[in-house]
């Protein structure tokens, strides 16, 4: 699976005021989660991508290619931006409609391209309605709809759950996976981290302008070295399991809880075995097993706070 | 420890009920002090009252001397007298500015809020629409009148200081009524008007843009009355359909200068209260939906 | 002023109907609130907003009663006021204005002096985190510290029930969790009430007590969350360490073929309902067997999105 995104050191300063510092990054076909705090270069990254400002230095490419002023490029992109300014004399039909038309197809295929695109996001009934009208969700959903309208391989969608009530957000997880499984490239940033992590396991982090970890949540877990596993394990009888794991190497601290234990180790694959073992061999009961801090915010928190 | 760990204390301090709209008049006036042309409109404003106090001065400076050449020629002429023309005549020019600043200050005073989404925010303090109706509508007011009647007042002061007799003090007091008078005809229908169309568009630029044009309509209105009048002796009581013709006419009354055009003060008030109080009509419908939706 | 008795002393609404002419965004809603945290849910246009606004005494009640603090709204409106807070979703600034002075306005038409409402604006900035930017004009504002502004302002004139619509929206992951923590906050040291309007599911798990879910203008759900998001029988939350077996097996197949019924959710966890008579520590012999461990294991609970989901589709 070829890249179809790539950038190679590059950088981007305002002045003094370094935006981008250094990044290179390859992102493949599938549903990728971009995020980072306030500041992290994210929105200048993505115009990057767009071709909407040059790198200062190094080099950015979409299929290959650089994306500035590329149309042939920038035609087999779809963009939904973070911020909510629309035609509002237009009805979110005609929107979508005349961008289709900018971008080069038909009115025929446009209108019918325009009109599927207003389906997949719920609003073919609303689609003829002024967007002065619309309510934020639906606003959303229109914004949605303009880059799926087109033939695009690569998505962009900054913030695109913004607005969204929780079943339409479900919906979109699933019309993103979707899309991500068809063979496109979805890039998703978003400050929502469970909303990520609910997309897709690939994520990329940046802060304070440069790319600061880029893979499978887990795995990116797995080589943050100074901060042990916690593992929680709920069980009526927690004083045998301290004394089954105290023996078990790697392990560095084991605290009762209320409903438990928790185990903080530097091996987790020994202790999960221990306590896997432990359930089969001496029949001890446990209730549950998790671990607290392999998710995406945990991550997240642990990168950008050490 | 993380900063909101911290706590704030309770309130136990005494809440103000009344004059609400005062807070308001404050804040906006604060707001409006940040703006540079503001302070260049004062300067003209300034300069135009200075004007006002040499022409004073001047004439009792010439007065001291009853026998002298310039003062013959200012009895004879009427030249630089402290009389009804000149408070009328500066309370017509003053009416420029006070009008340009009203514009600027009154024109963002309610659909800036709006646009900021500011509304939501007062109104569910406890502040009621008439608090903040009353608030802005004094502010664009007060700044008229302190344009206004209070350099008339120190120039009648000034002119008693420097001329002290009971004669000059019977004559100059009875230019503070018509001088209120006529300020207030001007400056409550333009301040109304002003937030009526604040109230009315969604942008401040569109809002003074509807005032001006409806001046200028108004000037429009008045040069074909008075083309129709004139040509066709039509009913002179057409006149007061412009509303500035109508506050200059009840102006020259109130000054017992001689009048422009043939109107009974009865029809150029009835004129100036129409509007006025449409605009005010306006206003507040507008102002109370912020408020109470249904 | 008379006090309501037990139950609804901050807030109860009896049977209250709203209509905008001919359209009812609320019917027939009633509930009571005496304290604690209060999760608002519902899709696009169930009457959330309206709620929110006929509290705050916008909106008059065509039918039924609505009373905050014991106070009839809206007549009362100005009273209520004073001990109401709201942080509304839209972003709210005075560009011209630096934060303080805003603030202080602000407490002032709450009723402060101006001394007292600079003051608290001083307390309520440190509280919500807003350090030295406070002197700047509001127009060089990001919208983290916006959003945070809007809760200094709900805060200065202490407020004992809190209004919040979207609290953390446009909030980085570090400001969100702080926005959470802080009303966590407020609601505990300083006794404050508050009603919280999301479709962030998880963060309002994460801070409320109880949830009332609207739809199409009526209440169709109110409980807390403990009661929604509760245990399913039988039902486990597994994951293992690899995903397949040496063989090429998935660990999924191995459990259907046992006869667990068992459902793929995103990122490798299964959902596995055990069959009658089986014991949980059977997951862990076929684990072995199959030549995997088992990282993961809880009793499945109801999500609040899917309790969502299930009264929206009941209604």
């Amino acid at each position: 699976m070829s890249a179809t995104i790539q950038a190679r050191e590059l950088s981007k300063w305002f002045g003094e005021v370094i935006a981008v510092n250094n990044m290179s990054v390859e992102v493949h076909p599938g549903v990728t989660g971009l995020l980072g705090p306030n500041g992290c270069g994210k929105t200048t990254f993505l115009k990057m991508l767009l071709g909407l400002c040059a790198p200062s230095k190094g080099e950015v490419a979409l299929f290959g290619e650089p994306p500035r002023h590329n149309r042939g490029v920038l035609r087999r992109v779809g963009y939904c931006p973070e911020t909510d300014d629309l035609f509002d004399a237009m009805t979110g039909y005609e929107f979508i409609y005349w961008l289709n038309r900018q971008w080069g197809m038909t009115g025929a295929a446009a209108d019918k391209r325009a009109r599927e695109a207003c389906e997949r996001v719920g609003m073919a009934e609303r689609m003829h309605g002024l967007m002065t009208q619309y309510s934020k969700g639906m606003r959303q959903r229109i914004k949605i709809a303009q880059a799926l309208a087109l033939p695009a391989e690569i998505l962009i969608m900054d913030e695109p759950m913004t607005g969204l009530d929780p079943q339409g957000r479900e919906e979109m997880f699933a019309l993103l996976q979707g899309l991500g499984a068809d063979g496109r490239t979805v890039l998703v940033s978003s400050h929502i981290l469970y909303e990520i992590e609910r997309m897709t396991d690939e994520v990329l982090m940046m802060y304070q302008g440069g790319l600061l970890a880029q893979g499978r949540v887990r795995e990116i877990r797995a080589l943050i070295d100074e901060h042990p596993h916690t593992i929680t394990v709920e069980c009526a009888n927690p004083r045998e399991w301290i004394n089954r794991l105290s023996a078990v190497p790697g392990v560095i601290g084991l605290e009762l809880t209320r409903s438990g234990l928790t185990v903080r180790t530097n091996d987790p694959n020994r202790c999960y075995q221990r306590l896997n073992d432990g359930v089969l061999e001496d029949g001890a009961d446990i209730q549950a097993i998790q671990c607290a801090d392999d998710n995406l915010q945990a991550v997240f928190d642990y990168l950008v706070k050490r | 420890m993380p900063v909101h760990r911290r706590t704030y204390r309770s309130y136990e301090g005494d809440i103000r009920r009344h004059f609400r709209w005062a807070i308001i008049t404050a804040q906006d006036l604060r707001v409006l002090f940040k703006f540079r042309i503001v302070y260049l409109l004062l300067i003209v404003a300034g300069f135009h009252i200075f004007f006002r106090v040499m022409h004073v001065v001047s004439y009792n400076i010439a007065m001291q001397d009853p026998n002298s050449v310039v003062a013959m020629l200012v009895r004879e002429a009427n030249l630089l007298a402290v009389d009804g023309a000149l408070f009328l005549g500066f309370l017509r020019i003053q009416w420029l500015l006070v009008f340009l600043i009203i514009l600027f200050a009154g024109s963002g005073a309610i659909c800036n809020d709006v646009r900021n989404n500011l509304i939501e925010v007062l109104f569910a303090k406890p502040l009621s629409w008439r608090d903040y109706a009353l608030g802005k509508f004094v502010t664009l007011a007060g700044v008229g009148l302190v344009l206004t009647v209070v350099p008339v007042l120190a120039l009648i002061l000034l002119h008693n200081l420097m001329a002290p007799s009971w004669d000059t003090f019977n004559e100059s007091v009875a230019w503070i009524w018509p001088s209120v008078a006529f300020s207030l005809l001007y400056i409550v229908p333009a301040a109304l008007t002003v937030l009526a169309a604040s109230a009315l568009l969604p942008q401040q630029n569109y809002a003074g843009a509807c005032v001006v044009a409806l001046v200028m309509l108004s000037g429009a209105i008045h040069q074909i009355v008075s083309t129709l009048v004139d040509a066709h002796h039509m009913w002179a009581g057409f006149h007061a359909l412009s509303v500035p013709t109508a506050i200059n006419h009840l102006g020259e009354r109130l000054f017992h200068e001689p009048v422009e055009y043939e109107l009974t003060a009865a029809q150029a008030l009835a004129s100036v209260l129409v509007a006025a109080v449409a605009a005010g009509a306006v206003y507040v419908w507008r102002v109370r939906r912020c408020e109470v939706l249904r | 002023m008379t006090q309501q008795a037990a139950g609804g002393d901050i807030l109860r609404l009896q049977d209250v109907t709203v209509r905008y002419g001919a359209f009812e965004a609320l019917s027939r809603v009633s509930f009571d609130v005496s304290g604690g945290r209060v999760g608002l849910l519902g899709p696009n246009g169930a009457g959330k907003s309206t709620l929110i606004r006929t509290i705050l005494g916008f909106n008059r009640a065509a039918r039924g009663a609505v009373r905050v603090f014991g106070l009839p709204m809206p007549q009362k409106a100005l009273e209520a006021r004073r001990r109401l807070g709201y942080v509304p979703e839209r972003e709210a600034a005075a560009h011209t204005v630096s934060g303080v002075s805003f603030l202080t306005y602000m407490g002032q038409i709450a009723g402060m002096s101006r001394v007292d409402a600079m003051e608290r604006g001083h307390e309520a900035l440190n509280f919500v985190g807003i350090g030295d930017q406070r002197y700047r004009r509001m127009e060089t504002y990001s919208t983290g510290m916006l959003q945070r502004f809007k809760m200094a302002q709900a805060l200065i004139h202490d407020p004992k029930l809190l209004l919040l619509d979207e609290p953390s929206n446009g909030l980085d992951p570090e400001g969100r969790m702080e926005m959470l923590e802080l009303i966590r906050d407020v609601a505990r040291l300083r006794n404050v009430s508050v009603l919280l309007s999301s479709h962030l599911l998880p963060d309002v798990q994460h801070v409320c007590e109880r949830i009332v879910i609207l739809n199409k203008g009526r209440l169709v759900q109110d409980g807390s969350v403990e009661e929604l998001t509760a245990p399913r029988e039988r039902q486990y939350e597994v994951r293992t360490r690899d995903h397949a077996n040496a063989a090429g097996i998935p660990f999924q197949e191995t459990l259907e073929s046992a006869g667990f019924a068992c459902r793929a959710e995103r990122d490798g966890l299964l959902r596995v309902t055990l069959p009658e008579g089986e014991s949980p520590q059977r997951l862990f012999v076929l684990a072995s067997e199959h030549g995997t461990q088992i990282r993961h294991f809880a009793p499945a609970r109801t999500s609040l999105a899917e309790a969502f989901l299930q009264a929206m589709g009941a209604s």
